[in-house]
């Protein structure tokens, strides 16, 4: 493995405990110091991403009706 | 999630897509989640309810190119929707071109909040669909449909720890469309 790919695991690992709340950001920034401005930023933005509600599905019936529709189209 | 727990193509190789009941298996497998990544770009159930409808009809038509590269079907699947959604947002752009064709879903109680989290969520809707579709795909599975790295990894078929590496290099790519995009309205400003 390629320095520059295990940087990215490592980073990458950084990120997913963050964002689960179980990093110690001054570990790694302290561990990575001139990432510490990307790692928090990465953080910041993962928070920001517009979530879809539970909801958002369709309903059955249209999955229903969509199926026959579809299915009546194929040769 | 729903559809999460079906082992995602598991057709795969061992029956033809072009056969109508393998087909409807396939439509019931994926459905629910290509429906659900065209509402998050369209905010709408009419639109989502008719893009994914093409979807489906259009991977029907195309399914013997998917059969000769052997790449995940809900991935492949989601590169259809994909180009149908922006094929939808830039034909919305040139029939209103002071709206750029990506709705917010939120409501909000003051115009001001509404205006600045409309506007945040079609910067971001925009700069996630100018993602690579790996990218793209990764960024939605984890954080709008909340799934975790073992479901992703199964559905695009790749291990885990690179579907966190593509996480990675994913959001280090939005955060630079997303600055670029800062970038390109200061300087108009």
């Amino acid at each position: 493995m390629g320095k520059l790919r295990r940087v990215e695991d490592e980073l990458a690992e950084c990120i997913d405990e963050l964002i689960a709340g179980e990093g110690d950001l001054v570990k790694y920034t302290s561990r990575y110091p001139e990432h510490r401005e990307e790692l928090l930023a990465l953080v910041k933005l993962v928070a920001s991403l517009p979530r879809l509600p539970e909801d958002s599905g369709p309903s059955a019936d249209w999955v229903q009706q969509t199926q026959e529709a579809i299915l009546k189209h194929l040769p | 999630m729903e559809g999460a727990a079906v082992p995602h193509g598991a057709l795969v190789g061992t029956r033809q897509w072009s056969d109508r009941e393998a087909f409807a298996a396939l439509y019931e497998e994926h459905v629910q989640r290509v429906y659900r990544h065209v509402y998050y770009f369209l905010g709408s159930h009419p639109e989502a309810e008719d893009i994914t409808a093409q979807t489906f009809l259009q991977a029907w038509s195309a399914i013997g190119r998917y059969e000769d590269r052997g790449k995940p079907i809900l991935s492949w699947l989601l590169t259809v929707a994909h180009n149908l959604i922006l094929s939808r947002v830039r034909k919305k752009r040139r029939e209103s071109p002071l709206h750029d064709g990506i709705p917010a879903t939120a409501r909000f109680t003051s115009p001001e909040e509404a205006y600045f989290a409309e506007w945040q969520q079609e910067e971001m809707a925009k700069a996630i669909l100018k993602l690579k579709p790996s990218e793209r795909q990764v960024i939605l599975f984890r954080f709008i449909d909340n799934m975790d790295y073992p479901e992703v990894a199964g559905l695009l078929n790749k291990s885990v720890n690179a579907i966190r590496v593509i996480q990675y290099r994913a959001l280090r790519n939005l955060r630079a469309l997303l600055e670029e995009r800062e970038d390109g309205k200061a300087e108009a400003r």
